[in-house]
């Protein structure tokens, strides 16, 4: 295709008169052939000034508010990469902080120093066996 | 000779343009807001020409350019970062286009200009008196009035299909003039 094809191809596109397939081959060629683009803006600006209308033109805090959509997308992704790694180690830390503190307690049995729960050695019941002189069935 | 100067000139920006985006891709923010600095006008008059709409173009250029960078690494030739940014810009206005509902927006003007774009806007403007009127006038309702082309339709009372002609031969004529408008004024 031409320059001058694409001339025509791009009024289409922008008076959006094309179809799905012109827009497509249009992207296709804006891709491959840039400069044509910039010619086709700077004439298309040129005719439009010539009508009056003055060209459009960035506002003096388009950089610096991209600036900083872009740094703030940056940390906005930095967070995102080390986010789960961050919690994998809080969580680590929370488990073995559990661990050691589980570990470091000393056993103890809950009946301990209950009276209860003494043995009674004193006054213990002695078994009365059957002696083997005894006839075993009368 | 001048137009040797120009391939020169050109050469040297695509050599520029070539570095700068090597940088980009190490997220230097220098390279970043020198690449911003030469493509942000153009793409914002490529968006504001398709949205009519003068601050939906600022956000569209401003969302082209964060896409175009976060996506750095589909850019598979870094010759070619001034396409690509392009047509990001293109398919998010049509994005927009095709979701939103027709409404009467007309395009804002940009405000003041400098010297030698007045000068440029008497020379196009005298030149543009050169085209037959019914062809201005389908021109300026299109470009000025930003008139769909059945709107234009009704208002001159002509079929859609001389519509189309009629800014194609307009805007054939315009390029034509404002070439050797340019040509001359170079050399």
């Amino acid at each position: 295709m031409s320059q001058e094809n694409f001339f025509h191809l791009a009024d289409s596109v922008f008076d959006l008169d094309a179809s799905e397939s012109q827009i497509a081959e249009f992207e296709r060629l804006i891709e491959s052939h840039p400069d044509w683009m910039d010619n086709w803006i700077d004439q298309k600006t040129a005719l439009q000034n010539s009508l009056g209308i003055e060209p459009i033109e960035a506002t003096p805090n388009f950089t610096p508010s991209l600036s900083a959509m872009w740094q703030a997308q940056q940390i906005k992704n930095s967070l995102r990469y080390w986010m789960p790694s961050a919690f994998a180690a809080v969580a680590a830390a929370v488990g073995l902080f559990a661990i050691l503190q589980v570990l470091g307690t000393p056993v103890q049995n809950p009946e301990f120093g209950r009276p209860e729960a003494e043995a009674k050695l004193g006054n213990s019941n002695s078994v009365t066996f059957p002696t083997l002189n005894e006839p075993l069935s009368r | 000779m001048a137009e040797e100067w120009t391939l020169n000139q050109k050469a040297e920006l695509r050599a520029d343009e070539l570095a700068l985006v090597a940088r980009l891709r190490q997220r230097d923010n220098v390279a970043m807001n020198l690449i911003v600095g030469r493509h942000r006008d153009r793409l914002i008059r490529v968006a504001a020409n398709l949205l009519r709409d003068r601050n939906e173009a600022e956000d569209v250029a401003q969302e082209a350019f964060l896409k175009a960078f976060r996506e750095i690494n589909k850019l598979r030739d870094d010759r070619a970062f001034s396409g690509y940014i392009y047509k990001i810009c293109v398919r998010l206005c049509m994005d927009k286009i095709r979701s939103r509902k027709p409404t009467g927006e007309t395009v804002e003007q940009g405000e003041g200009g400098n010297d030698r774009r007045v000068e440029t806007k008497i020379l196009v403007h005298e030149l543009l008196e050169h085209l037959p009127p019914e062809q201005r006038e389908t021109l300026v309702l299109r470009e000025m009035e930003q008139m769909s082309y059945d709107e234009v339709a009704d208002m001159l009372d002509i079929p859609v299909g001389t519509v189309r002609s009629r800014l194609h031969a307009a805007r054939e004529k315009f390029r034509m003039i404002y070439l050797e408008a340019t040509e001359g004024s170079v050399a």
